[in-house]
């Protein structure tokens, strides 16, 4: 437990001190770049190239999806409007979440029956989330992009997954829809026979994922993951690669009506997508050696500074 | 789980379904083509091997404003005004809550000449320029009022010759379909392909197969997902801040 503590205030003290490190750095560029053009224009693509670079890595060794991290640091840290961040942001998840489907899907620890009828209600909800997103005044939606990011790093920090939920008997729903299946657990050579429960709450919970996800262009990973193994009673292998899955459908959606709005700037947006694949690709090649659980905890530090700075920032602070 | 249900089943029933392989085989080609096209595409537009609708090196002056800014014309006065700048502008006062009536045709047209002459070489565009100059002159400009009376005279000064676009429009939807010769669009072509696999999977891995299971549900599903994505894709939704 005092172990626990002391990762959690390293983590939170390393993630203070990444914030207060690069910000002025950032801010003087940014300087720079108003005053007078010195700046030529590969210098932010390329920063950005690296930033997302060394972002895919964290984010593999923290476990968590490369939008939810890229768009409030991002927002925060560079001179592009939210708008394009966004934008940007919903590329970033859908690419990655396409790029792992195939894996998920071949070796069944993505379930279509599961995924397809949460993607119909998150995609539908994600159009009307970058409508609502796309038409409030950018100061409100900082605030509640703050608000929703240090949410999200509260639910890192305390959501307790479960291996394999106990599902005594299915409800009528999830039998109706026929939300089970079978999977073939490796490390303990068992064959695992599961389903769902309390698949209508389940379902409502989707579309605030999917609200949320069109709004801020976060992806969903961190709240597809607890609904389904907590709430629906999913085995967390399943949940995990079903969420992935799960992105490439419902940040779909939201990605058209972005990109249809002139949200999508190719010199911002494709070193952000290269970055973070290759991140990702170096960080699973790292994560396979050493088991870094300090990570976890600055990844939620920096997530708890760039939501509090978001929050700020739209109340022009 | 009881023993007995376990035993129900062996490591060929966890073995993924005919449709979800053929439904990971296209996402496969798809998604890492759609990458692929995304790097060469990508390449032909920072070398410069094609032109580009908007220079490269224009672009980072454009992208700290909204993606409405983003894809109107920017217009730079021809004959800027002298302007206020630092402790000067920062003491000019700004009155609070006016309204239309209170305010001279002059006063507007001189503060927006104002605005716009203070962007200097960079520019602005006719949503900004209505903006900031309402808050100048102390007017809400969410006014439709407000708003049509600025518009009016931005859209004068275009008329009387004042202003030089230093920016294209950019276009949204579709239209870039139209523009593949210039390196800006061609990156689109990636995005297009990568926002569209999985329309494509559905039609062709999942649909079929639903419907030769007769499993009206998900071969519903699957239609109606269909649906709801070629609406997202298609341009029709409009929204705006």
């Amino acid at each position: 437990m005092l172990e626990r503590k002391k990762e959690v205030l390293f983590g939170v003290l390393l993630g203070l001190a990444f914030i207060v490190i690069t910000e002025p750095l950032f801010a003087q560029a940014g300087g720079m770049d108003a005053n007078g053009g010195e700046i030529p224009w590969w210098f932010w693509p390329l920063v950005l190239f690296f930033f997302c670079f060394v972002l895919g890595i964290f984010a593999v060794l923290a476990g968590v999806g490369g939008g939810v991290l890229y768009v409030p640091l991002v927002s925060g840290l560079f001179p592009f409007h939210l708008d394009f961040v966004r934008g940007a942001g919903l590329l970033v998840a859908l690419s990655g979440a396409l790029a792992a489907g195939p894996g998920l899907l071949r070796r069944n620890l993505a379930n279509l029956r599961l995924a397809l009828p949460l993607a119909v209600i998150a995609s539908t909800c994600s159009i009307v989330g970058a409508f609502v997103g796309l038409a409030l005044p950018t100061n409100i939606v900082q605030i509640l992009l703050g608000a929703t990011i240090i949410f999200i790093a509260g639910l890192l920090l305390f959501s307790k997954n479960v291996e394999r939920p106990e599902v005594p008997e299915q409800d009528a729903l999830g039998k109706a829809l026929g939300m089970s299946g079978i999977c073939f657990e490796e490390s303990t050579q068992e064959i695992i026979d599961w389903k769902t429960r309390r698949t209508l709450p389940g379902f409502l919970l989707f579309v605030v994922i999917g609200l949320v996800a069109g709004m801020f262009g976060l992806g969903a990973g961190w709240a597809n993951v607890p609904v389904m193994n907590l709430l629906m009673g999913t085995p967390l292998k399943i949940a995990v690669g079903t969420s992935k899955f799960l992105l490439s459908i419902t940040d779909t959606s939201a990605a058209w009506i972005y990109m249809n709005k002139g949200c999508v700037i190719p010199l911002m947006a494709i070193p952000s997508i290269v970055g973070l694949m290759l991140g990702s690709f170096v960080g699973v090649r790292i994560l396979a050696k050493v088991k870094p659980k300090a990570i976890r905890y600055i990844v939620i530090g920096v997530l708890i500074f760039a939501g509090v700075r978001a929050f700020l920032k739209g109340f022009g602070i | 789980m009881s023993e007995n249900e376990q035993k129900k089943y062996t490591i060929d029933d966890c073995e993924a379904s005919k449709e979800q392989i053929l439904y990971a085989d296209i996402l496969f080609y798809g998604a890492w083509g759609a990458i692929l096209v995304l790097f060469i595409t990508f390449g032909l537009y920072v070398s410069k091997a094609l032109p580009s609708h908007i220079p490269l090196q224009d672009v980072p002056h454009y992208w700290h404003e909204s993606a409405d800014s983003w894809l109107n014309p920017w217009y730079v006065m021809k004959e800027p005004v002298k302007v206020k700048t630092g402790e000067e502008a920062k003491q000019e006062p700004v009155p609070a809550g006016a309204s239309l009536e209170d305010v001279s045709e002059e006063k507007i047209a001189s503060v927006m000449k104002r605005r716009i002459s203070a962007k200097g070489e960079v520019g602005i565009d006719k949503n900004v320029a209505v903006m900031e100059t309402a808050e100048k002159l102390g007017l809400d400009h969410h006014d439709d009022k407000v708003e049509a009376k600025l518009e009016e005279t931005f859209a004068g000064f275009k008329e009387q010759g004042l202003l030089k676009q230093v920016k294209p429009s950019f276009p949204s939807g579709w239209e870039w379909l139209k523009m593949l010769g210039e390196g800006d669009f061609v990156n689109f072509i990636g995005v297009a392909i990568l926002a569209g696999m999985t329309i494509l999977c559905f039609l062709v891995a999942l649909a079929p197969a639903y419907l030769k299971q007769k499993d009206w549900p998900y071969f519903g599903l699957v239609i109606f997902e269909c649906l709801v994505l070629l609406l997202a894709a298609s341009g029709i939704l409009k929204v705006g801040h």
